[in-house]
This record gives structure tokens, C-alpha cells and sequence, in this order.
């Protein structure tokens, strides 16, 4: 139990909007902007990642406490800090882990300036609303909450690991509008989802009934749909079963679903630029290994009473009426999964005129600059709604090898995330090296969130 | 590689927290759960013996059995309330009794005599701490005995209703 609730808290102690990648986009250096925007601008003619290497992406979260406000060394008692911790979080505060890696990736320019772009990466996202009141009966119990109802509706979470193919093009539509699409294919390599639970547990005083309190279940039902749990789980399986099993649900043997991302960009003026991007508008259907694990029904109680003399079973009489009352189901139905839509939107302003000669094969008939300054917007749609950041941002170009970004991130849990990025380019060869939150690096215990992204590719001009 | 540089940072940043105590997290939960109840009237006092007439009934409570409360309960408090009517004085025994029936604890509560009009009540708590809770741990079911020593007097009832407080450390 304590493990458990170790592991729980660690959790707890990471990141925010995890998958707010606000240093890769807009950074026309580099192809990963792409996959963050497929209408977005790029300043090379070819890319090729090394596979593996070319992104990987580690980020976590916490919207509503850190390690520090566990562990820290004050002397007091950490079940103390617990206890405050838990009545400080509300069902909304949440928890997150998201890891990409890119195995494969490639992108062209072909004669009339359209960028193409193909791929496949691996990612991990778990989301985990902090379910509030069955956290504090678990924690406390009941006996100081009498009349109070425990919602079993703050449990809710998402969590899959999966692999993404994907075919993009950007396409130059005119000298001032880019705009882009991707295709995506999901092939799913477990997934964990359980969001629209109901339901309440209530002991209150009972003056006009038979004994001292009544307990009630309510309009319980608590679903958890899985999809691949029942190979974790499997103890005769051998890991190199496992592996194979893994590797064939990575490439399409699994449960498949299918996405689109879309993008634009768009220059009202040389100096100003204007770009969105929706990403992950699509869907995964569960269909095989799939288990559906489901509580559900209503019951109430006022204890076993005895009716003298002693010739009944009551206590089987009691769980019989439970278990015919309150359900306990295991399925295995197909369910269908949406996959967390992202929304990005920014505008910047460029000054400090590039005055080298243009790449005639690039969509860039216009005046460049070596800085930016810029603002933008990002939301993912999780299962209660949007969470938001806004990010500001300056752009700088040092030379033809060294390009940087400084970032600012305010969002509903931290006004104080400062990111930088570096990206550095040796003839053909790129490195870039991103990472935000830096003012909590000093002591990471007191972050709430952090993320970083590096990678190493191939980059190619025609010039 | 990532992993390895995320984790170089992450574990040379880490500051003024102790780790350590995650040996000290208990958690601690205390549950509030209905006990037995009873309306007892005359007819069901069947047994006559030389102090009065007595009735008897049990029941199996399983969930004692069960692992939280075999590894994790610390503490029970049992609150028992009787409302008399009888006109005559009772006297009630609850045991908690073993698989093999044997009494591991008993709990005597002595009912004064009521009337319809005035019920007697007696709200009594028995505190199971921490030196004695392997009584209940080994304990699967609870009896009742309840002895009239007035027989005539048949006019009444006495109910039960109770409660249980169960105290866990989960460690």
C-alpha cells in the first residue's frame, strides 16, 4: 500500500501540459515543427532522421503539487503533508506523462516548393485526473464524513502507448499562405481508458430507520476499457513472447485508429507571421485484446439484522444481496478512443533583416529576419474540457550554424516556466537540445512540471 | 541517451526533500459501518432458565477475515444502543466468537426496565485498542444473548441498533 502510494505521489510531482511543445514550434530550422505544424515554414530542402535519435521527448506533470510539498525536510511529519496535500487538490488537478520517440523519419522538397514528409514514431501519454473523493475515503475513511457523498465520478484517466505512421505535405499556395496536412495511423500498443464514471458512496445518520447509519451506493457504474491489460498480465507469458507480441501490435497488427493534422501559415506582412495548427483529430478503434472491467448497480444497507431465533444465514443473505445489487462484470466489448486534440496558434513579429541571398526552391519570396518575436497559444482537449497555455517568445538567429529561442510559459498552474532551446547545424548534420522550466532546475523538487526534447538528424539544402 | 541526461539532471537538482520518508507514510483510514440490529419481542425469548427467559441468535461477520483487518486494523470501537420496553430488567451478551466458537471477547451490557410509555436506553461503547485487537482478528462471527428476568413481563420490545468504528494503519 504504501509503494503504491509512494509511486502515486511520485507521479504527482511532474509537469503540466505535457504535450506543449512551445520550443519546437515555430522553428522553421528544424523539421519537427512539422509534426507540430504541417503548414509550417521550413528552411531546408531535405531532412532525414537518424532513426532513433531524431526526437526524443520525455515531459511530466502535475497541475497541483510537487515532491517538495511531500518531502521536504522540515521536520514535520510527511503523512501530515499528505493529508494537506490531498485536501488542497480538487478533482480537476491532474497528473500527466507524455514520451515520444521518433524511430523513423524523412521529408523533400520537390520542384514546385511542396515539403513532404513521412515518419513513425513511438508514444506513451498518460493522463490522470486526481480522483479527489475516493483519495481522501481511502485515505481517511468515512467516520468523519458522515452525510458527505464520495463521487465516484472524479476517477477518470487515459493512458496508451501506440505508434504513429504518418504522410504530410506542406504545400506553398501562394507567397504569403503555406498550408499543410498530415495522415496518421495509429497502431495501438495498449491503451487504458476510463472517463464518465458515476456514481456515490453516502453513510449518513438513519434516526427513523433500524440501526444507527444507512450506507448507500447511488447510481454506480465504473467502467475501465482495456485493450492489451490482459498481456501485461499474462504470468505464463515469456518476455520474449511479450517483445513479440509488442512489436507486431507497434507495426499494425494491433488495434488501429486514423488521424489527421492540419496547419497553416500565413504572412500578412513580410515582418508578421500568423500559424495554427489542429493536431490529433482522430480516433482508435479497440478491438482486440480487449477487456472491459465494469462495477455498477445501487444498494443500500442498514447492517444485517437478526430476527431470532438464529436459523438464517444472514451474512450470505447480505452478500448475496450485494452482489446481486452492486455488479461485477468483465467484458470484452470494442470501444472506440478519441485522441487528445491539440490546438496551436501564434503570431510574431520579425526585425533584424537577413540580408543573404534567398533559396529560390523555398516558398520564401519574401524579406526574412534573424529575430522573432512572438506569442502563442496552445489547448488539448482532455476528458473535462480544454487546458490552456500561452507562451511568449524570442527568436534568435546567430548564424548560418546557431539558432536559439527563449521562451515564456504562463498557464492556470505556473507563471514561471522559462524554456530555451539550442539548435546547432555542422554542414549536414543537426543537434538540438530543448528544454523548459529551467528556473526550477536549481531544485527540480519543486517543479510541477518539466519536459525536454533533443534529437540528432540530417539536414540538406539545395544551394 | 535523453533518458540518461534527464536523469542526470533530475537526480542532481533534486533538493531539500528526503526520500527516505516514504518509510513513514501510513495511511490511515477510519471506516464507520452498521453492526446487527434486532427488534426483539416476547415470543422469540425461548429458552427458560432459573434468571429468566433468554434468546439467542448469531451471525457470521466474513469480513473479518479479510486481509485489511487481519494485517491492518489497529483499533475497533463498538457502540452498541438498546432501547427497552419490557418492563423488566434485561441483561445482554455479545460475544465475538472464533470458527471453532470459541469466545475470544464479550461484551456485558445490563438493561434497566422500561415501559412503552418511558423505553430505557442504554448507549454503551466498547473500545477494542490496539494490546487486545487480535481478539477480533480472530473472531468470525458475533452472538447475542439477551436474558429477561422478569418472564411475565411479555408487553414490549428491546431493540439493538449498533455500530462499528474501525481504526487501520496501512503501512
Amino acid at each position: 500500500m504504501r509503494v503504491f502510494f509512494f509511486l502515486f505521489i511520485l507521479t504527482l510531482s511532474q509537469g503540466i501540459l505535457a504535450q506543449n511543445k512551445q520550443l519546437l514550434y515555430n522553428f522553421d530550422d528544424l523539421p519537427q515543427t512539422l509534426l507540430l505544424n504541417p503548414g509550417a515554414e521550413t528552411n531546408f530542402d531535405m531532412h532525414l532522421g537518424l532513426p532513433l535519435l531524431s526526437q526524443i521527448h520525455l515531459s511530466a506533470g502535475s497541475s497541483g503539487v510537487n515532491m517538495y510539498d511531500i518531502f521536504r525536510e522540515d521536520g514535520g511529519s510527511i503523512n501530515d503533508r499528505i493529508r494537506k496535500t490531498l485536501h488542497k487538490l480538487s478533482k480537476n488537478d491532474f497528473f500527466t506523462v507524455n514520451q515520444q520517440l521518433e524511430i523513423f523519419s524523412i521529408g523533400w522538397r520537390d520542384q514546385r516548393r511542396r515539403y513532404y514528409t513521412a515518419g513513425i514514431y513511438q508514444e506513451f501519454d498518460a493522463f490522470v485526473y486526481f480522483p479527489k473523493d475516493p483519495a481522501v475515503l481511502a485515505y481517511e475513511g468515512n467516520k468523519n464524513y458522515i452525510g458527505r457523498n464520495f463521487d465516484f465520478s472524479d476517477a477518470a484517466f487515459t493512458a496508451e502507448v501506440l505508434n504513429v505512421f504518418h504522410l504530410g505535405f506542406t504545400n506553398y499556395y501562394s507567397e504569403d499562405l503555406n498550408y499543410g496536412f498530415r495522415g496518421k495511423i495509429y497502431s495501438g500498443i495498449f491503451n487504458a481508458h476510463s472517463v464518465d464514471n458515476t456514481g456515490i458512496f453516502r453513510t449518513e445518520l438513519s434516526p427513523e430507520g433500524p440501526n444507527l447509519y444507512r450506507h448507500y451506493m447511488s447510481q454506480v457504474d465504473i467502467l475501465i476499457n482495456t485493450a492489451g491489460w490482459d498481456e501485461l498480465t499474462d504470468s505464463d507469458a515469456t518476455n520474449r513472447q511479450l517483445m513479440a507480441s509488442f512489436l507486431k501490435k507497434a507495426f499494425l497488427g494491433g488495434n488501429i485508429g486514423l488521424g489527421l493534422d492540419a496547419g497553416f501559415t500565413w504572412y500578412p506582412s513580410d515582418q508578421y507571421r500568423v500559424t495554427a495548427s489542429l493536431l490529433d483529430i482522430g480516433f482508435m478503434r479497440q478491438t482486440k485484446n480487449v477487456e472491459n472491467y465494469r462495477y455498477y448497480g445501487d444498494y443500500q444497507t442498514d447492517g444485517i439484522e437478526l430476527l431470532f431465533p438464529g436459523t438464517r444465514e444472514y451474512w450470505d443473505e447480505w452478500e448475496d444481496n450485494l452482489d446481486k445489487n452492486l455488479k461485477d462484470e468483465t467484458l470484452t466489448n470494442s470501444y472506440t478512443t478519441w485522441r487528445p486534440v491539440k490546438f496551436n496558434a501564434s503570431v510574431d513579429f520579425g526585425f533584424s533583416e537577413n540580408a543573404e541571398p534567398c533559396n529560390c526552391y523555398r516558398p520564401m519570396g519574401r524579406r526574412r529576419y534573424f529575430n522573432h518575436l512572438g506569442a502563442q497559444f496552445f489547448a488539448v482537449k482532455r476528458p473535462r474540457g480544454l487546458n490552456f497555455a500561452t507562451t511568449l517568445y524570442y527568436d534568435k538567429t546567430f548564424n548560418n550554424n546557431f539558432r536559439g529561442k527563449i521562451t515564456y510559459t504562463a498557464d492556470s498552474y505556473s507563471f514561471s516556466n522559462i524554456g530555451l532551446l539550442f539548435s546547432a547545424r555542422l554542414s549536414n548534420f543537426n543537434v538540438y537540445l530543448a528544454a523548459d522550466n529551467l528556473l526550477d532546475y536549481t531544485n527540480l523538487a519543486k517543479a510541477q512540471n518539466a519536459s525536454v526534447q533533443l534529437g540528432v538528424q540530417l539536414m540538406f539544402s539545395r544551394e | 541517451m535523453a533518458f540518461l541526461a534527464l536523469l542526470t539532471v533530475c537526480t542532481s537538482c533534486v533538493k531539500d526533500v528526503d526520500l527516505d520518508q516514504t518509510d513513514e507514510i501510513v495511511l490511515s483510514p477510519e471506516a464507520a459501518v452498521d453492526l446487527i440490529f434486532f427488534d426483539l419481542v416476547d415470543e422469540e425469548f425461548n429458552v427458560v432458565s432459573s434468571s429468566g427467559v433468554t434468546a439467542k441468535d448469531e451471525t457470521r461477520l466474513d469480513f473479518l477475515d479479510d486481509d485489511y483487518i487481519q494485517n491492518d486494523l489497529v483499533r475497533a470501537d463498538f457502540n452498541f444502543r438498546f432501547t427497552n420496553t419490557f418492563e423488566s430488567h434485561l441483561t445482554a451478551i455479545i460475544r465475538f466468537l472464533s470458527p471453532a466458537n470459541g469466545v475470544q471477547h464479550t461484551v456485558l451490557v445490563s438493561i434497566p426496565r422500561g415501559s412503552i410509555e418511558t423505553p430505557s436506553v442504554v448507549d454503551y461503547t466498547e473500545i477494542i485498542n490496539e494490546a487486545q485487537i487480535n481478539r477480533i482478528r480472530r473472531s468470525i462471527k458475533v452472538s447475542v444473548e439477551v436474558t429477561r428476568h422478569d418472564p411475565s413481563a411479555v408487553a414490549g420490545s428491546l431493540q439493538l441498533a449498533s455500530k462499528g468504528f474501525f481504526y487501520f494503519e496501512f503501512k
